[in-house]
């Protein structure tokens, strides 16, 4: 009994592909072209492939018979195994694994999909977390000495805005004076100039800016009990300075676009850094910290100042909690380790050359009532 | 039953298709096509396969949530069909085979004709411009396309390999097997040649390519838009 079955065929030229009945009679498959004659193929002279897009289409040719169809397309399982049981030899082999190949092709389709989609996810993920962490280490790596002077600047000016600052009388002598000293005692040049600004305020603060830039608040000369406790402070602003610790802050705080347009010298840098937020509230890193405060008391002790006054203040501080914490120990974690960390530290510092700074104190603290 | 015809109106450069609904026939097409229709004629919006069907149309290949379905419940009426870029209009028949089809590219079709979504691999879903998820129409019926520019059609004979830049391609035959491959010989000159990825199909099969570059297109217009801030 013959069967039939709904297929398509294809022209040796190119043309159109045709629907057409396929008839499977005993010998032959008769291909009936929409609109053509008839055409027979022996079964035992049939070759097969699989194709498509999907391989999910069995292409069958036969040589031996020269007619208008060159390719007889089959996608119903039912008409590939009703041929494979009559088709002999190779064309036999392709009809049988037609099913196999197919789900082989999907499954491994399928398993590329999803590895290729989750090395996607896995490469996007690490370029992100590249660009975003390292990105900013990279940036203040490499970044000219002209540019963090010029975020510098904009930072100060970003800083200032508002503010009342204090150029003249016993309190700004003072810093001008602890400014000079330490900075005197730097071993290698930075390549700019430290600019210390006193700005009027009740907060307990300073704040390490790019470029040499540090403001002190009023409020820390007020609280200190010593010029040596403020130099205590501004020597570990400066080291935070020097380390470009407050340039990495500002930077990872602007994000990688800002970060190229720097590298490239142009772009906005004051609006850039207008949306850094707040910079009085810089946070650093432990080890940040950690290096600020060890190299602080060693250029105190260069200095020819006593490290332990640096650590006197920060108690002097943590006296003060129950009023609330300070700013400067707000931005700084581990405020009692950091404390004995320091006086183990300034303990062990020796002071070549002392040299007390010569700042009568109680007239400055009277000068800021 | 009578089934629903249609007829590309040729409207300067802006063709329309006429769609003849007989009584108690239906057709669908893409939300918004309708431009007119005769009064007897009931326009609703419908999911067509399920909440799922309707949320993979919209999510994986970026079309419509919902289709229009145009109805002529008593009487036999007319609608004329317009789709939303510029460029022309096809009628494709299916005829037991299927066709895979680019985003934006469906405009109506026969109920007969299913729109389903194929998956396609890595490298096609990353570079060949169709992105991960393509139509797949099977069926039997007409299906209406809309194209941004004219539309050429290329018929592959078995094995017969061809070329077409990712972004001119609207649709190709299953039959067809295609892989992405660089323009040129080289990567630099893939690239500089504005070309970069090309499709290169292997017969037998059709393929349906549009005149023009919407993503092109965009670029050039974009350099006339006013720029923020």
């Amino acid at each position: 009994m013959s069967e039939s079955f709904q297929a398509v065929c294809f022209a040796a030229d190119a043309g159109p592909s045709r629907p057409c009945r396929i008839v499977l009679e005993t010998g032959n498959i008769v291909i009936e072209p929409a609109g053509g004659a008839a055409i027979r193929w022996p079964y035992g002279s049939l070759a097969g492939a699989i194709g498509g897009d999907d391989h999910d289409w069995v292409f069958l040719s036969c040589d031996a018979v020269r007619s208008d169809v060159a390719r007889l397309a089959l996608r119903d399982p039912a008409a590939i195994a009703a041929v494979a049981t009559r088709a002999w030899g190779e064309a036999r082999d392709t009809l049988l694994g037609f099913e196999t190949q197919r789900r082989k092709h999907a499954s491994r389709h399928l398993r590329g999909l999803v590895a290729g989609l989750v090395a996607l996810v896995i490469s996007v993920t690490a370029a992100w977390l590249l660009f975003t962490r390292a990105g900013p280490e990279i940036a203040v790596a490499v970044l000219p000495l002209a540019s963090e002077k010029l975020v510098g600047d904009a930072a100060l000016a970003h800083l200032l805005a508002g503010e009342q600052e204090i150029v003249a009388g016993p309190a700004a002598e003072a810093v001008r004076s602890i400014t000079a000293r330490l900075t005197a005692a730097i071993e290698r040049d930075p390549g700019y100039e430290f600019d210390v600004r006193l700005v009027e305020s009740d907060i307990v603060n300073a704040v390490a800016l790019p470029g040499g830039k540090i403001v002190v608040y009023s409020g820390l000369l007020a609280t200190a009990g010593s010029a040596d406790e403020v130099a205590g402070v501004m020597a570990h602003e400066i080291c935070h300075v020097l380390h470009r610790d407050g340039l990495r802050q500002v930077i990872s705080r602007l994000g990688n676009a800002a970060v190229i347009s720097l590298m490239l010298g142009g772009g906005d840098i004051a609006g850039l850094v207008a949306g850094a937020g707040e910079l009085d509230r810089l946070a650093y890193s432990r080890d940040q910290e950690r290096a600020a405060d060890f190299e602080g008391l060693a250029l105190m002790a260069r200095a020819g100042l006593q490290p332990a006054a640096m650590a006197a203040f920060f108690e002097r501080l943590q006296a003060r909690e129950p009023r609330g914490i300070p700013a400067i120990l707000s931005t700084h974690p581990d405020t009692a380790a950091r404390i004995v960390e320091i006086r183990r530290l300034a303990a062990t510092t020796a002071v070549a050359n002392p040299k007390p700074l010569a700042i009568d104190w109680a007239a400055v603290t009277a000068s800021l009532e | 039953m009578e089934d629903v015809t249609f007829e590309i109106v040729e409207v300067g450069d802006a063709p329309v298709v006429r769609a003849r609904i007989p009584a108690g026939a239906s057709l669908y097409a893409d939300a918004g096509a309708m431009m007119t229709m005769t009064p007897g004629l009931t326009v609703e919006s419908s999911m067509r396969g399920g909440v799922m069907g309707a949320l993979s149309r919209s999510l994986l290949r970026g079309e419509t949530f919902f289709y229009l379905t145009i109805s002529a419940a008593g009487s036999a009426g007319e609608a004329l069909l317009a789709p939303s870029t510029i460029g022309g209009i096809e009628m494709l028949e299916l005829t037991g085979t299927e066709y895979f089809l680019q985003k934006g590219s469906f405009l109506a079709a026969h109920h007969s004709v299913e729109v389903t979504t194929k998956t396609q691999n890595l490298t096609k879903g990353l570079f060949s411009g169709e992105g991960f998820f393509v139509s797949r129409v099977s069926g039997s019926g007409t299906l209406v396309l809309n194209t941004f520019g004219g539309l050429m059609t290329f018929d592959l004979a078995p094995g017969q390999e061809y070329v077409v830049d990712n972004y001119h391609l609207v649709a190709w035959e299953s039959t067809i097997t295609y892989k992405i491959t660089k323009a040129a010989a080289g990567w630099v000159s893939s690239f500089t040649s504005g070309e970069g990825f090309v499709c290169r199909f292997t017969g037998p099969g059709r393929i349906y390519v549009q005149t023009r570059n919407p993503a092109a297109f965009a670029g050039w217009l974009g350099r006339y838009l006013p720029k923020r801030g």
